[in-house]
């Protein structure tokens, strides 16, 4: 047999191998789009070589795997949920579930987001165009208007969206929680991620995604140790201080936030949301206060002014100038338990330990500055000085 | 003795010609209430919707599945809080009286805090959250009978002892209430905020069978009612024991405000307005005020939920909690009868 007919016959073996196999597959009730594509770039790739033979049986193997519906999961909840179809139109309920899914590249299947949904800019333009409908506030999202979406799969957050669990079976809608805004790590956000790569057979992408994330926390974290950088004490404020002094306490993502960026939460020894006392945070002493605000830059310099007119005043985070407040992008990247959380991770680090990162320099992160300062701080500063 | 029966039918007659205007009003909301929210259908597709013969599937299961559980457990709950208010009103000789005066709404919440700290998994299920509010009220109340009961049973021992136990047990929740929130990590009120959004079918039964039982009670009880109105003395006369009719209309109220607290949370005004509005109509007659007072309640609260879920979409802030509502739509309307009697 001349080399050509050798080639030939494998081309027309693989043919018939990957006809048979698709039968088959077709009879296990596989649905098959997916599988047929791939049989066909099969095909394409064997006439280059015979010995791709090999490498591209694997290549069936894994991608008609792909379309295998239905799965079932167990999610936040701990709720079994059987996911009949691919889901091709999503609704979630969360600014960082929003991130999440766009960061798995599923962005093409969202079809309505909660008000507060704005990342990836993407977002907020198809909103724009209508082609994504916003489904009302975080915490009481509209119902109706998700109804009238025919969403296949809503995407909720364990904590806020608990109490809607019932409805939503009663309305007949499939519904995955995942931990959001009870994540306490890094960890519980890549497991949020894994949760909604499971539903869609993306896995490989979030681990691709987990692996860079988990890389860039790690780079914060060595460069911190051969630094060998002293552990400033931190107060974050939720909201400000005239809401009263509203604090993360152990347990939540923003005081994981705090530990990887070389900083000690002097909240930790609280779990959960809590308020602080004055008489709590003055004998701790905070070396850095971080304010969470939505508002705009003006207001973040108003709420820096109180601080330092306040008791907080005698703080050594005040005395030494580390008085910040994060508004815009940098509060939304702290305040959301989605993949951002590495990006505040590092903002986190700059502002804490700028003699090995650079000092901080954002239009969203307002800092204490001489110019609207009072008479104590300038006092305090040329001691300093 | 011709005078009074004279009266009497003239005022049966008022009665059935307030009673039918009320009726229409009260379909015309919830004609209203179907076909208004955050996407307006127009009242026509809201009858095909009801008839089940609109074509779009997904325009039937919002009106069907969505806006009419809320509309319905709207107009049950307001129509059982304001027959609970004419019971307790008329039970305690007083005006000021309202059914949570029984230490009902505390009662529920310190049983809800307490059932989340040992189980905090409860919080998932309406259900059970529900079930337990159901339970808190009504041994918030058996406290409050028993306490009043230990006193003489008399109409000023109800209130005190209500006021007594609605006191310890809203201590007992906002105390319970906070450290829940420390632990479970989230704001713990928020949760438990009454809404109308999320009304399950089983709930709108629920809410439904309660008030039928409790409002043909009620019905039944109109007579005895009206004897005490005039006294416990007066009651005894008339063959009606006081303290058997206290102790059966108070179990009834706190029955009525049980449900809607476990359903719906905390909706002021309508237990406390309403039957004044009702008597302002028609009189003190309770065989009357009752029947009246229910339409009154419901059309009331279903007034308000629509009012809510316009003033979501408008303002775009989500949902506000009805009970706000229910209060700011319902005063200017009572100070204005009321005006109107002090004119007249």
């Amino acid at each position: 047999m001349s080399p050509i007919k050798a080639n030939l016959a494998i081309i027309i073996a693989a043919l018939v191998l990957g006809l048979i196999l698709g039968a088959s597959l077709t009879y296990f009730a596989v649905p098959l789009k997916e599988g047929t594509t791939t049989t066909l770039t099969t095909t394409i790739t064997l006439k280059q070589t015979p010995s791709t033979i090999i490498k591209t049986k694997t290549v069936l193997a894994t991608t008609t795997i792909k379309p295998e519906y239905p799965i079932t999961i167990v999610d936040a909840l701990g709720r079994i949920v059987v996911i009949k179809e691919e889901p091709k139109r999503i609704v979630t309920l969360s600014p960082a579930i929003t991130e999440d899914v766009f960061a798995l590249g599923l962005g093409k299947y969202v079809v309505g987001v909660d008000s507060f949904s704005n990342y990836p800019p993407e977002v907020v333009k198809l909103k724009k165009e209508g082609r994504i409908a916003d489904v009302g506030g975080y915490w009481q999202p509209d119902l109706e208007k998700i109804v009238e979406l025919n969403p296949d799969l809503i995407l909720a957050d364990a904590g806020a969206h608990a109490k809607l669990r019932e409805k939503f079976m009663e309305l007949g809608l499939t519904v995955v929680y995942i931990k959001g805004g009870s994540a306490s790590s890094l960890e519980d956000i890549l497991s949020d991620l894994g949760l909604i790569a499971q539903i869609f057979h993306v896995e490989e992408k979030a681990e691709e995604v987990s692996k860079e994330l988990l890389a860039q926390i790690q780079d914060v974290e060595e460069k911190l140790a051969r630094a060998n950088a002293t552990k400033a004490k931190v107060l974050v404020l939720l909201g400000p201080p005239s809401w009263g002094y509203w604090s993360a306490g152990s347990g939540t993502f923003i005081n994981y936030v705090i530990n990887v960026a070389g900083g000690v939460n002097i909240a930790a020894k609280y779990h959960g949301w809590v308020k602080l006392s004055l008489e709590d945070i003055v004998s701790e002493n905070p070396d850095v206060i971080i304010v969470s605000l939505m508002a705009s830059s003006e207001e973040a310099k108003k709420v820096i002014e109180n601080i330092m007119s306040s008791e907080l005043a005698s703080t050594n985070a005040v005395k030494k100038g580390n008085v910040f407040v994060l508004i815009n992008e940098a509060n939304d990247v702290l305040m959301r338990p989605g993949p951002r959380i590495v990006e505040a991770s590092k903002i986190m680090a700059q502002i804490l330990h700028s003699e090995v990162f650079g000092e901080i320099s954002r239009n969203d992160v307002i800092k204490l500055s001489p110019t609207l300062s009072h008479n104590t701080y300038v006092g305090e500063s040329i001691a300093i000085a | 003795m011709y005078n009074l029966k004279h009266y009497f039918k003239s005022k049966k007659k008022k009665f059935f010609i307030t009673l039918s205007l009320l009726i229409i009003s009260l379909v015309f909301t919830l004609i209203i209430s179907l076909s208004v929210g955050s996407l307006s259908i127009s009242i026509d597709k809201v009858f095909l919707a009801l008839t089940g013969s609109l074509q779009d599937k997904r325009l039937s299961h919002i009106i069907l599945d969505i806006r009419l559980s809320r509309t319905l457990a709207s107009i049950f709950i307001g129509a059982s809080l304001a027959v609970s208010g004419v019971l307790i009103q008329s039970v305690t000789r007083n005006a000021l009286a309202e059914p949570f005066l029984l230490g009902l709404s505390s009662g529920a919440l310190a049983f809800m805090a307490l059932a989340v700290l040992i189980i905090p998994s409860a919080i998932l299920s309406i259900h059970y959250m529900s079930a337990i509010a159901f339970i808190g009220a009504l041994a918030a109340f058996a406290l409050t009978l028993m306490l009043s009961e230990a006193v003489g049973g008399s109409a000023t021992s109800l209130i005190l002892a209500g006021i007594a136990v609605t006191s310890g047990f809203s201590g007992i929740s906002s105390l319970l209430a906070f450290i829940v929130q420390a632990k479970l990590n989230r704001p713990f009120l928020i949760l438990l905020l009454g809404s109308l959004a999320q009304i399950l079918k089983a709930q709108v039964i629920m809410l439904a069978s309660v008030f039928t039982v409790g409002f043909i009670a009620s019905i039944a009880l109109a007579k005895r009612l009206n004897a005490i109105m005039f006294g416990d003395e007066q009651s005894l006369q008339l063959g009606y024991n006081p303290r058997t009719t206290r102790l059966i209309s108070s179990l009834l109220a706190a029955l009525l405000t049980s449900v809607s607290v476990a359903v719906a949370g905390i909706i002021g005004f309508i237990g406390l307005v309403v039957p004044h509005i009702a008597r302002l109509l028609i009189g003190n007659d309770n065989r009357f005020v009752i029947p009246l007072s229910a339409l009154l309640g419901s059309i009331v609260l279903c007034l308000s939920d629509i009012s809510v879920r316009l003033a979501s979409e408008g303002l775009a802030i989500g949902e506000i909690p009805v009970g706000a509502v229910t209060s700011a739509l319902g005063a200017p309307f009572f100070a204005y009868l009321l005006m109107a009697k002090v004119k007249s």
